[in-house]
């Protein structure tokens, strides 16, 4: 039993490990044109793989982690409440849909980058005080959409492979 | 457990159709603006004419924007902010349109004729 949680805690440390080195090689990859809060958003790979793996407990744990060290280490106090707000908001969605059981592993994954972006794009709203950020509204949904989408095949992949292992 | 399911497809569907009637809908002006307004922590202010070229650095306590008013369109420039975004944002010129620095929490909106506030918008 013992070696169980054991097993469970270093691999939960080595999620988030992997979480926060994917928000850095993020960083790497230039996007072509600018439109606030659109992100890749690689990290939540670690996130998604979590809540799959062990449940919701663990995969928010690996978020709030990986947001408050990132924030600390590269941000700023600013930079910590759009992840949170972007992050907890696709959490929420993923859990949701993933109760639901009617969404694959994409669905999933989809839904959460698409209410990423729109918990970052509220939080902007409101430390901004306007609303004219409504113009990013789709562009952003659809980079969440898009971006959702291959972050749910590569999830489904890494999933199938480590299929029948004891984790 | 298939690979992708009808309800993924509906998903994606319905994000789609949102976004592109929220692009339709809240369409940018195409009218061109009159009127610079910077916005300070959501606070207005200052309102510049935008055929009247100006040059004017803001300078907070994490560094400097320098705002340029040139042939009708205006920009923000030499900033020191750490991801320099505001200068990738490019130029702006038609109502509505803003360039927005999170970490300066300085924003730039032009206006024109009808007031279309970015604010109550």
């Amino acid at each position: 039993m013992d070696g169980v949680r054991v097993k469970k805690i270093s691999n939960l440390g080595l999620l988030l490990a992997i979480a926060l080195i994917l928000g850095y090689v993020e960083t790497l990859v230039p996007i072509p044109f600018y439109v606030p809060g659109m992100k890749l958003g690689l990290s939540n790979l670690a996130v998604m793989f979590a809540l799959y793996t062990y449940g919701h407990r663990e995969a928010f744990v690996i978020l709030i982690m990986k947001v408050l060290l990132t924030g600390f280490m590269f941000g700023n106090l600013v930079s910590i409440g759009y992840s949170l707000g972007g992050g907890t908001l696709a959490l929420i969605f993923m859990v949701l849909c993933k109760f639901l059981s009617i969404f694959s592993k994409i669905g999933v994954s989809m839904s959460g980058g698409v209410a990423h972006n729109l918990g970052q794009l509220a939080v902007a709203a409101v430390l901004l005080e306007t609303k004219s950020l409504i113009f990013y509204l789709p562009i952003l949904m659809l980079s969440g959409l898009i971006t959702g989408f291959f972050l749910g095949i590569i999830c489904h992949m890494v999933l199938e492979r480590l299929k029948g292992r004891a984790l | 457990m298939k690979v992708i399911k009808i309800a993924d497809v509906l998903l994606a569907v319905v994000v789609i159709t949102l976004s592109v009637m929220i692009f339709i809908f809240g369409k940018k002006s195409e009218i061109d603006g009159e009127r610079v307004q910077v916005f300070v922590d959501g606070q207005l202010t200052e309102t510049y004419e935008l055929d009247n070229p100006t040059r004017k650095t803001y300078s907070f306590e994490k560094g400097n924007n320098t705002l340029v008013i040139e042939e009708g369109k205006a920009y923000l420039t030499e900033c020191d902010c750490p991801d320099k975004l505001c200068e990738k944002m490019g130029s702006i010129e038609k109502q509505g349109e803003v360039i927005t620095c999170l970490p300066h929490r300085l924003q730039i909106v032009v206006q024109g004729e009808s007031e279309m506030d970015a604010v109550n918008f």
